[in-house]
């Protein structure tokens, strides 16, 4: 049976291990190492390869959810990643220093992907650091020309992690 | 001094007679126009038709045919088919909406012969319009349809608006909060839904606005707008939208914030791309009315483009069909998610 | 023979250093396909000598700081640098060495995406890396097939290395470090205890990773020439060695 798979992708800290976790059927097998350079002051460690997490449909087919490490320098695990990836969830920390630039990096590194698929955007920690504003997202977007669904998240938080999937799901019916 | 108009109705059960007579006494405190009802249709400024019976169906064709000065009020479920220029009042009889037809009716009634009837000081019509153009120019506002229209219409105001027995609530429309210390979320959708005219409308400056709203909390305005917007709606496209119009958005709206429908995601999906609301029902294989809500709760919200008025040979919406496949696939996941 | 060394210029405040030592210069196709890699690596950035603050920490640990590094050069579409005796790129992955020049690559400043995270908080004194050195220099000399050996961060970030050969010794430590967390997952998920080499058998050659300490790990690259059993048990000894070293 196809191997089909969601890919979260976003920079490092944003959530992707922490929303993978929160729906997958087992723990994610996660390759995560400390890290050693400046994102240690966010978090300890970091992905370097992939997390992994997986849900079983009633027919048994498995559908893989796959986290990329956030890092650019790993962008050769994320073109091995994608492949037969059904859509992307783009997930932005709002904590960092450039957020936009964040979102635009990621839009931009799996344009194919998304243009052969699609993509949603969770907007992580905007309680804590409130702007950008989600409208101002919006904007970014609507500057660039891309309409993507795009909302606030908290990655811990299941529905709202099932909301970005069921919005994705939704997309790629009409797409 | 308001106007008085009157109304005729035909082919309304004696029970819905009897609600539209009490319902019409509302209207005795309006500083525009008071209602009344009579049984002569020559003497009447509107009449109101049931279309939901074939009878009803017959006279209003008939009386558009005979191209009768009086505003014709269609009240049915759906209003499915109506002539055009008719209004339309949607079942069951509720206060709010058929004052909101009222005034609208009293508005087609000045405007229908302000081309003719500008300049002229005499008649009822030309008394309404420039009782409505001086109230304009005072310090408060009043106008035609629903507070929640007037706000969408005035988008870059701060605006009051305090309602019959005086209780307030601000919006500041421009930064899509409001702000209200005795009122609940429902009295205000209830307030966006009520005719301009029940309600006290008043501008107020930035220094104003700061003033007034120190010691209250803001709340974010969208969900409001959205509900409200959807509420009113009734399957009529706002004034300005077109029902053969090419509808496209701009931004994808916060559907997580506004309520997640799984129609309202599939039509922002769609609308990603854009179509019109023929394709989009479909797509979708929603009602029409349906369709129309969401596009003018997005107009309410400024989530559309501009209008094409001209439709693309083809639909983008008319080339996406996902494979039953992938449907299948996508049920199971959902299913399996519980979502 | 040629020997590139190379240290992690963000580590240092200043810039590696290539000893020539051959004019043996051989590409090391690492896929069949070309990677499409990142461009946001900090050793886009060619650094250069600030003498100054070599010569004041010489004995002194030397923090990451991004005032000792070089601004990146945005100006240049492409830089021709004529090389002296004692050649000072940046990174081999960004230079492609002829017999005299290098050619630098033209940092695209809209792809310095990571900025934040390229500087390293980790760092080690200069008598530390020199020992380091040396043992990387004992390791190519016993195993005579070996064309590289690299130290570099689990999560990616090459420390030292010396090679034989032009390989992207940037893109080897990072997808090292994917492939070793790999191992070590897999490893874990077939209830097996620690992770103690990562081989990869290629037909003309091996690459061996295994880890130095928590933070640090090993990647041995050799040909056939050297027996498999004499490069794991060499690469043991060397790791060993460098977890006293730069613990």
């Amino acid at each position: 049976m196809k191997q089909i798979k969601f890919i979260f992708t976003g920079p490092p800290g944003a959530g992707k291990t922490t929303a993978i976790a929160t729906i997958s059927e087992f723990p994610p097998v996660s390759t995560d190492v400390f890290s050693t350079d400046s994102l240690s002051k966010l978090k300890d460690t970091t992905t370097v390869a992939m997390d992994f997490g997986q849900i079983t449909l009633e027919n048994g087919q498995k559908i893989g959810l796959y986290g990329t490490p956030g890092q650019r320098r790993f962008k050769f695990m994320w073109d091995i990643l994608i492949q037969g990836g059904l859509g992307l969830i783009v997930l932005i920390d709002n904590r960092r220093p450039e957020p936009f630039k964040d979102l635009a990096m990621y839009l931009d590194n799996f344009s194919e992907f998304i243009e052969k698929t699609d993509a949603v955007i969770g907007i992580t920690c905007i309680d804590i650091k409130d702007t950008p504003t989600l409208d101002d997202y919006q904007d970014f977007l609507k500057e660039r020309g891309q309409i993507y669904p795009s909302f606030a998240i908290d990655a811990r938080n299941k529905d709202d992690v099932l909301f970005l999937l069921n919005t994705l799901l939704t997309c790629l019916e009409t797409s | 001094m308001p106007q008085t108009l009157r109304l005729f109705s035909s082919q309304l059960s004696v029970s819905n007679l009897l609600t539209l007579k009490i319902f019409l006494g509302l209207t005795k405190t309006d500083r525009v126009a008071v209602w009344e009802y009579t049984d002569d249709p020559e003497a009447a400024t509107a009449v109101l038709i049931d279309t939901d019976t074939p009878e009803g169906r017959s006279q209003v064709k008939e009386w558009v045919d005979r191209k009768k000065s009086q505003v014709l009020i269609a009240f049915s479920d759906k209003g499915i088919g109506l002539p055009n220029g008719v209004l339309l009042l949607s079942r069951p009889l509720r206060s709010a909406d058929l004052l909101a037809v009222l005034q609208e009716a009293a508005t087609h009634c000045t405007s229908g012969s302000a081309g003719q009837e500008r300049g002229k000081s005499s008649g009822p019509a030309a008394q309404v319009s420039a009782l409505l153009e001086e109230t304009n120019t005072s310090a408060s506002f009043t106008g035609t349809g629903r507070v929640l229209n007037f706000l969408y219409k005035n988008h870059d105001k701060a605006l009051k608006a305090i309602d019959r027995v005086g209780r307030s609530v601000i919006f500041d429309v421009w930064r899509r909060r409001y702000y209200t210390i005795n009122l609940t979320r429902t009295e205000v959708e209830d307030l966006l839904a009520s005719p301009v005219r029940s309600v006290q409308i008043q501008e107020m400056s930035s220094n104003d606005l700061a003033k007034e709203i120190q010691n209250i909390k803001a709340q974010d305005s969208d969900p409001l707008f959205w509900t409200a917007a959807l509420a009113i709606s009734n399957g009529q496209l706002m004034l300005g939208l077109l029902l053969e119009g090419f509808y496209k958005l701009n931004r994808w709206p916060d559907l997580k914030k506004l309520g997640a429908d799984p129609l309202h995601m599939k039509l922002a999906a769609l609308l990603r791309s854009g179509g019109t609301i023929d394709h989009l029902a479909h797509f979708t294989k929603a009602p029409v009315e349906n369709i129309i809500d969401f596009i003018n709760a997005c107009q309410v919200l400024h989530y559309l483009e501009n209008q094409q008025k001209s439709m693309p040979s083809v639909s983008p919406v008319e080339q996406k069909k996902p494979s039953e496949e992938k449907r299948g696939l996508f049920a199971r996941i959902r299913s399996r998610l519980g979502i | 023979m040629k020997i590139k060394k190379g240290k992690l210029a963000a580590f240092f405040g200043f810039k590696s250093q290539n000893q020539e030592e051959s004019t043996e210069q051989k590409s090391l196709p690492v896929t069949d396909k070309p990677i499409d890699f990142g461009e946001d690596i900090h050793t886009e950035q060619p650094a250069v000598i600030d003498s100054a603050i070599a010569d004041s920490k010489a004995t002194e640990p030397v923090a990451i700081n991004s005032e000792n590094l070089l601004e990146p050069s945005t100006e240049i579409e492409e830089k021709t640098v004529e090389v002296e005796e004692k050649a000072t790129v940046a990174d081999p992955l960004e230079v492609e060495a002829t017999n005299t020049e290098f050619k630098m690559a033209t940092p695209e400043p809209t792809m310095d995406y990571e900025h934040e995270e390229e500087h390293l908080i980790v760092n080690y004194s200069k008598e530390q890396l020199a020992v380091s050195e040396e043992k990387l220099e004992e390791f190519m000399r016993v195993c005579p097939g070996a064309y590289g050996v690299l130290i570099s961060t689990v999560d990616g970030h090459e420390l030292l290395y010396l090679v034989k050969r032009d390989i992207p010794v940037h893109k080897i430590s990072t997808m090292n470090s994917s492939l070793l967390a790999l191992g070590e997952s897999i490893a874990r998920e077939s209830s097996q205890k620690l992770c103690q080499f990562v081989i990869l058998e290629n037909s003309d050659g091996r690459v061996v990773s295994l880890r130095i300490n928590d933070i640090l790990m090993l990647t041995c690259i050799s040909s056939k020439d050297t027996n498999l059993g004499m490069l794991l048990s060499v690469g043991r000894n060397t790791a060993g060695d460098l977890m006293k070293i730069l613990s």
